[in-house]
């Protein structure tokens, strides 16, 4: 186990950013007004009383988007340490080999674009 | 280098964030507030492995688990109706709550045995191993497993694709 | 300089960065906050901010104030412990997100290899309080803008990454001092000259990831309401306004220290130069929320998955010949 100061600082700098957010929040809880309505605590909904919760279910569509950036994600993020070492190996060898990883990404990219994964559906139905 | 006793004061500090995460992450009525133990819990394993002299490794578990797993477990709980009001809120059966922490227990126990009895040397003398180092190792001996990542984008999308967009257009 | 009280020379570091970061966001909250109002103004053909003080300098000042006068309300049948920690969850990480960024040859908080992806793996909290602060308030606008900031900066989060890995492939570092020092005084010696299709969708990605016109779906207050931050009232939606401008400046950093040669300049290279170009970027920031209307929600996310995402990985394979020949 070693502590470094690069983790060190991260931690300082993480809880202060924390102090800095709820400093003025202490600052308005002693000098901000207290007005007491029960309109004033009503969600807004452009003046009406609320419809139903707002806690409802939502569209898969957000979640595939999700799923698609989380498998992106993993596999671009490998990309980065290879990025540091890339330049030191000998000849084409390197290169071919990222060649091999990327144009598999891109051609993966380019059949789901034709199978119509990335658009948007204009109408949901359920 | 910051003094042994910070580190374990910073260890510590660690471990009491993680088991309070956790502790949210399973007591929690209400499923966001669970995702929200959850993240802690991940937030402070990335702290871990910057223990361990392994910032690397920590800050991808940042990018990869806070930024990108808990937001798509976030879309899946938006598909349920979980909050303590709403439908799917019940508890666990007595059963199947001891049935689930004996489950989760072991592991846990197999892995500190192993900890315990068979540590290997590099516990206790951490060696920072450099990210070049990494992408050395990726490119050379591990090739093949770096290829093979980039084919996890296809199934993972072909998966999608047989989840939601076939049954979309049967309709 | 030797630090008073026998504290260790690098906590001592670490504290005066953070006395200086605390200083520089805080001031150029208002800074911002005047400019961008200055902007819209005179875009506007209308003077903007004029009665507190000289030229309206003042205006920032009253607002803050008039913001912390404000009463905290926690809306009826919200998540009110998850409602106030999302703010803080989302300023939080600001101070890390300033630890790897080269502001000088000298004045770089923390010196790493691993700096870039520290600055990534940080900014993706912010996407998460977002979420937090639009589910809590319990209220429709709220939760739409959440799903719809996640959405985009998901969307736009790939094409950043690759845009970035072409610069890391060039230099084969992820120190950004490196990748500084790398580049020479001349503006046709900096990055930009050798990436500008990486530098352009870096950009795109840095708009939409701070959630700014173009791209403001989030908070589009003319179908919203405010989005995520519809219930905030008061300091609530002045420390996610904080953070917003905070991130502003960390993309805007990151670019000129990526693309435009950092604290290099044509005569005397430090600080001013870095602050000149980060500044000059956030007035194009600026500059664009006054020009372009709002893209539509699938014009978002079909502009960073059909476009923006190939071109990336094009270019990536372009920088990878070109660092081979």
């Amino acid at each position: 186990m070693s502590l470094s100061w690069l983790h060190m600082s991260i931690i300082i700098f993480f809880i202060s950013g924390a102090l800095f957010a709820a400093a003025p929040f202490i600052a308005s809880m002693l000098l901000a007004t207290r007005a007491k309505s029960p309109a004033l605590y009503s969600p807004y909904e452009c003046g009406m009383d609320p419809y139903g919760s707002a806690w409802t279910k939502f569209g898969i569509n957000y979640y595939f988007y999700a799923l698609l950036f989380l498998a992106f994600d993993v596999d671009v993020l490998f990309l980065f340490p290879v990025a540091t070492a890339y330049a030191d190996g000998a000849g084409l060898v390197p290169f071919v080999k990222l060649f091999i990883f990327i144009v598999i990404l891109l051609a993966s990219v380019i059949f789901f674009w034709k199978k119509g994964v990335f658009t948007w559906p204009k109408r949901i139905r359920f | 280098m910051p003094s042994q006793s910070l580190a374990y004061a910073v260890l510590f500090g660690h471990v009491a964030f993680i088991v309070v995460g956790a502790l949210m992450t399973v007591l929690s009525q209400n499923l966001v507030r669970a995702l929200v133990g959850l993240i802690m819990t991940l937030f402070g394993v990335a702290g871990l492995f910057f223990l361990m002299s392994a910032p690397f490794i920590g800050l991808m578990q940042i990018l990869i688990y806070v930024g990108a797993v808990s937001i798509l477990i976030f879309f899946a709980i938006m598909l349920t109706q979980s909050w303590s009001s709403g439908d799917e809120a019940q508890g666990p059966s007595r059963k199947r709550a001891v049935l689930a922490s004996l489950t989760a227990l072991a592991p846990a126990l197999f892995l500190g045995l192993t900890i315990i009895f068979k540590s290997p040397p590099s516990l206790l003398v951490a060696e920072e191993t450099e990210v070049s180092a990494l992408g050395r190792f990726l490119l050379e001996p591990y090739i093949l497993p770096f290829e093979l990542i980039s084919l996890l984008l296809t199934v993972a999308m072909a998966g999608a694709v047989i989840l939601g967009f076939e049954r979309r257009k049967q309709r | 300089m030797n630090p008073p009280f026998g504290i260790p020379p690098e906590l001592f570091t670490i504290l005066l960065a953070l006395g200086l970061l605390a200083g520089f966001v805080g001031l150029n909250g208002l800074v911002l906050v005047y400019l961008e109002r200055k902007v819209a103004g005179h875009i506007q053909r209308r003077p903007g901010p004029f009665e507190v003080g000289p030229h309206g300098i003042l205006q920032p000042l009253a607002d803050a104030l008039k913001l912390v006068g404000k009463q905290l309300i926690t809306p009826r049948g919200a998540d009110k412990w998850l409602f106030w920690t999302a703010p803080i969850i989302s300023f939080a990480p600001v101070f890390v997100l300033f630890l790897p960024i080269p502001f000088g040859p000298v004045l770089t908080a923390m010196e790493m290899d691993l700096g870039l992806l520290l600055i990534l793996a940080f900014a993706g909290i912010n996407v998460l309080a977002l979420c937090l602060a639009g589910w809590s308030s319990e209220n429709k606008w709220s939760l739409l803008g959440a799903a719809r900031a996640v959405a985009q900066s998901v969307a736009y989060e790939i094409p950043l990454l690759l845009a970035v890995l072409a610069i890391a492939f060039q230099f084969g570092s992820l120190n950004l001092s490196t990748i500084v020092s790398g580049q020479g005084a001349w503006p046709w010696q900096w990055n930009i000259m050798v990436q500008p299709v990486a530098f352009f969708i870096y950009f795109v990605c840095a708009l939409a990831e701070t959630n700014r016109a173009p791209f403001d779906l989030p908070e589009a207050e003319s179908e919203l309401t405010a989005g995520f931050h519809t219930e905030y009232s008061g300091m609530g939606f002045g420390i996610f306004f904080l953070a917003e401008y905070a991130n502003m400046i960390v993309v805007c950093a990151v670019a000129t220290a990526l693309f435009l040669g950092g604290w290099n300049g044509p005569a005397a290279p430090g600080v001013w130069w870095f602050l000149v170009k980060v500044y000059l970027l956030l007035l194009v920031m600026m500059w664009f929320r006054w020009t372009y209307p709002r893209v539509r929600f699938d014009q978002l996310l079909n502009l960073s998955w059909k476009w923006l995402l190939p071109l990336a990985l094009i270019n990536l394979l372009v920088t990878l010949v070109l660092v081979k020949i």
